[in-house]
């Protein structure tokens, strides 16, 4: 399969701001979900 | 409409139309009409990504999901976060390394000429029905609650999309999706402010939200492993994650969008961006549909959303029996509001047993009201049998035109026809990519200029944006219209997330082994559509999964079908 090198720079480049690396801002992402979800159940259950 | 209403209105849709055309004049190549020359940043792509998803039909139906239902459609996003994180990290890089188009590309790259054109080919299906229902949705409501003629309507809407996305190609709809989502973002806090203003002349929010929850209207989440139940918790994670992976990860009208950001950092910056702010978006557009269900408890609703199937009846012999309904439901109405205000009192008071007895007093004049309700859809019926009586997608809307003040009306019908546009442009852009690159380009005229391919494209897009115009100058739905976008991508999507997977995951199966079970998949997910009332997010799980078990059985079985590795190893143990 032909892979662009020019884009392969851009990949090896690649860093999200104030994190090291992805998987940190991965992990709060889903942070927030599980907090969402949580928030909701605790919304279901006081308006019940 | 006032006169301050329509300069509103046009002066918002024709401004970001103008600009989106004057900003992205002159493109010359495939690069910069389906890239944009890689110029986006991350907030563009954010609110581009955002506004593709969030159709009119997003902002009409919903609200009125919530308040025939409740709270629990939220659970379908729910695995949205979960899928943007995986087409982050797994599906971003793969298309920026190879430098694809479109998403389909890349099928041939791994498998073969003919995987790519099944995946293109189910998406140019897909997509080009959408099209229309995204055109065609809104303007039924904006038609019969304004007044306005249908086709005229449906030409206005259409027209605009087609003009900015054939002369700009990516970047117009990217550009223009930033400000049509600005608009469309301030419309609705406007609009959520208005309601509780008006709201809280009745009785107190905290109250009020106690209210609807007595009226089952705040279940947000719902753990039940019931497979039929439409909203369950379990259904949103597996069944919403499949349907979020296939429509972001391979669907060409999302790909496109972040496929244009400067970098990858860009790019998965703007998927982060909505991995975030999707699922609160859309509890709060849920929880504006509450409000408004909660002011009408208060305020007497008309007998039918859809005031022109009132009309009808009203315009025949058979008045009388209308007025009489009416008559029945507004009693039924006065008898509900003392309930609700009862309720009210004594969730306030505390007292448990009070708080009961008041509810089901409500529930049972909710069910009173209901029935009048369809008798007066039975009579519609009877009047004009042709006549569509399913009247929650027009709760919003009747509510907007009724009680928010001038100005506001043009600004929230400004929101609809923005959010049409939006996403209609991007699909536009993307069913003509995918048929100038998968098709034209690949089959027809390999080796042409730049410049005669972006000639075809723009000719591509304008042939969908006609194609898509006309589907809705002659459609009719019968269906919730939220649900008929959802139950139509959930047909396709599985078996085309599933081929992406399997190339992805299963790095020894080839392409005849997935393009035949991409076939078997997409076939038993239809016949399933046809013959049980399974949930349809389950099609998602189901269409994928298939497509993975039996591409990687087929491969083992299939003559030939041994990895060229493996074959080479047996060879050298035979020797």
């Amino acid at each position: 399969m032909p892979i662009d090198p020019d884009r392969e720079r851009h990949l090896i480049e690649d860093r999200p701001p104030f994190f090291r690396s992805w998987t940190g801002v991965y992990a709060l992402v889903l942070g927030f979900l599980g907090f969402l979800i949580i928030l909701f159940h605790l919304f279901t259950r006081h308006y019940r | 409409m006032s006169l301050l209403d329509v300069v509103v209105l046009f002066g918002t849709l024709f401004g970001i139309a103008a600009y989106g055309i004057w900003k992205t004049r002159g493109s010359r190549d495939l690069e910069g009409y389906f890239r944009g020359d890689h110029t986006m940043k991350w907030g563009t792509i954010g609110l581009s990504v955002m506004a593709t998803q969030a159709s009119a039909i997003t902002f009409l139906s919903t609200p009125g999901l919530a308040y025939e239902q409740g709270m629990a459609f939220v659970q379908n996003y729910i695995g949205l976060p979960i899928a943007l994180v995986i087409v982050s990290a797994v599906f971003i890089p793969i298309y920026y390394r190879h430098g694809v188009y479109t998403a389909y590309e890349y099928l041939e790259q791994r498998f073969d000429l003919k995987t790519r054109q099944l995946g293109a080919f189910l998406f140019l299906i897909q997509r080009g029905l959408s099209a229309g229902i995204t055109i065609y949705a809104p303007s039924i409501i904006l038609s019969t609650l304004i007044g306005w003629d249908l086709d005229v309507t449906i030409l206005l809407m259409g027209a605009i999309v087609v003009v900015y996305t054939v002369t700009g190609g990516t970047r117009a709809v990217s550009l223009t999706q930033k400000h049509q989502m600005a608009v469309i973002l301030v419309g609705m806090v406007v609009a959520f402010v208005l309601i509780a203003s008006d709201l809280s002349r009745e009785i107190s929010l905290p109250r009020a939200l106690e209210v609807a929850g007595k009226l089952d209207r705040l279940e947000v989440i719902n753990f039940s492993f019931d497979y039929s139940t439409r909203y369950t918790f379990w259904s949103g994670i597996l069944g919403g994650l499949f349907l979020a992976l296939s429509y972001f990860g391979t669907d060409q009208s999302q790909v496109a969008r972040y496929l244009s950001g400067e970098t990858v950092t860009q790019s998965r910056l703007g998927l982060m961006f909505n991995a975030v702010l999707k699922v609160p978006m859309q509890f709060f557009i849920l929880f504006t549909g509450v409000m408004v269900f909660l002011f009408y408890q208060f305020v007497e609703p008309p007998i039918l959303f859809k005031q022109t199937a009132t009309q009808v009846v009203h315009q025949s012999s058979r008045a009388p029996e209308m007025r009489e309904l009416e008559a029945r439901y507004s009693a039924a109405f006065q008898d509900k509001r003392e309930a609700v205000q009862l309720l009210a009192a004594a969730l306030e008071g505390g007292d448990e047993e009070a708080v009961s007895v008041a509810r089901a007093r409500v529930k049972g004049l909710e069910q009173r009201a209901e029935a009048i309700r369809s008798e007066a859809k039975r009579l519609v019926v009877e009047v004009d049998p042709k006549m569509e009586v399913k009247d929650s997608d027009y709760v919003f809307l009747t509510f907007i035109l009724h009680h928010l003040p001038r100005g506001v009306v043009g600004l929230l019908i400004a929101v609809i026809f923005c959010a049409s546009m939006s996403s209609t442009s991007s699909e536009l852009n993307a069913l003509g990519s995918t048929s100038t690159v998968d098709l034209y380009r690949r089959l027809i005229r390999p080796g042409a200029s730049e410049r005669h391919y972006v000639v075809v494209s723009k000719a591509l897009t304008a042939f969908w944006g006609v194609l898509a115009i006309t589907f809705a100058l002659t459609a009719s739905l019968v269906e919730n219209l939220i649900e008929a976008v959802n139950i139509l991508g959930s047909l396709f999507y599985g078996t085309i997330l599933g081929i992406f997977l399997t190339a992805f995951l299963l790095k020894r199966v080839r392409g005849n082994a997935v393009f035949l079970a991409a076939i078997v998949a997409e076939s038993t997910v239809i016949t399933l559509y046809c013959t049980t009332d399974i949930g349809y997010l389950w099609y998602n799980l189901i269409g994928c999964g298939m497509v993975l078990g039996l591409g990687g059985v087929l491969q083992a079985v299939l003559p030939g079908g041994r990895h060229p590795g493996e074959q080479v190893a047996s060879a050298a143990g035979r020797g």
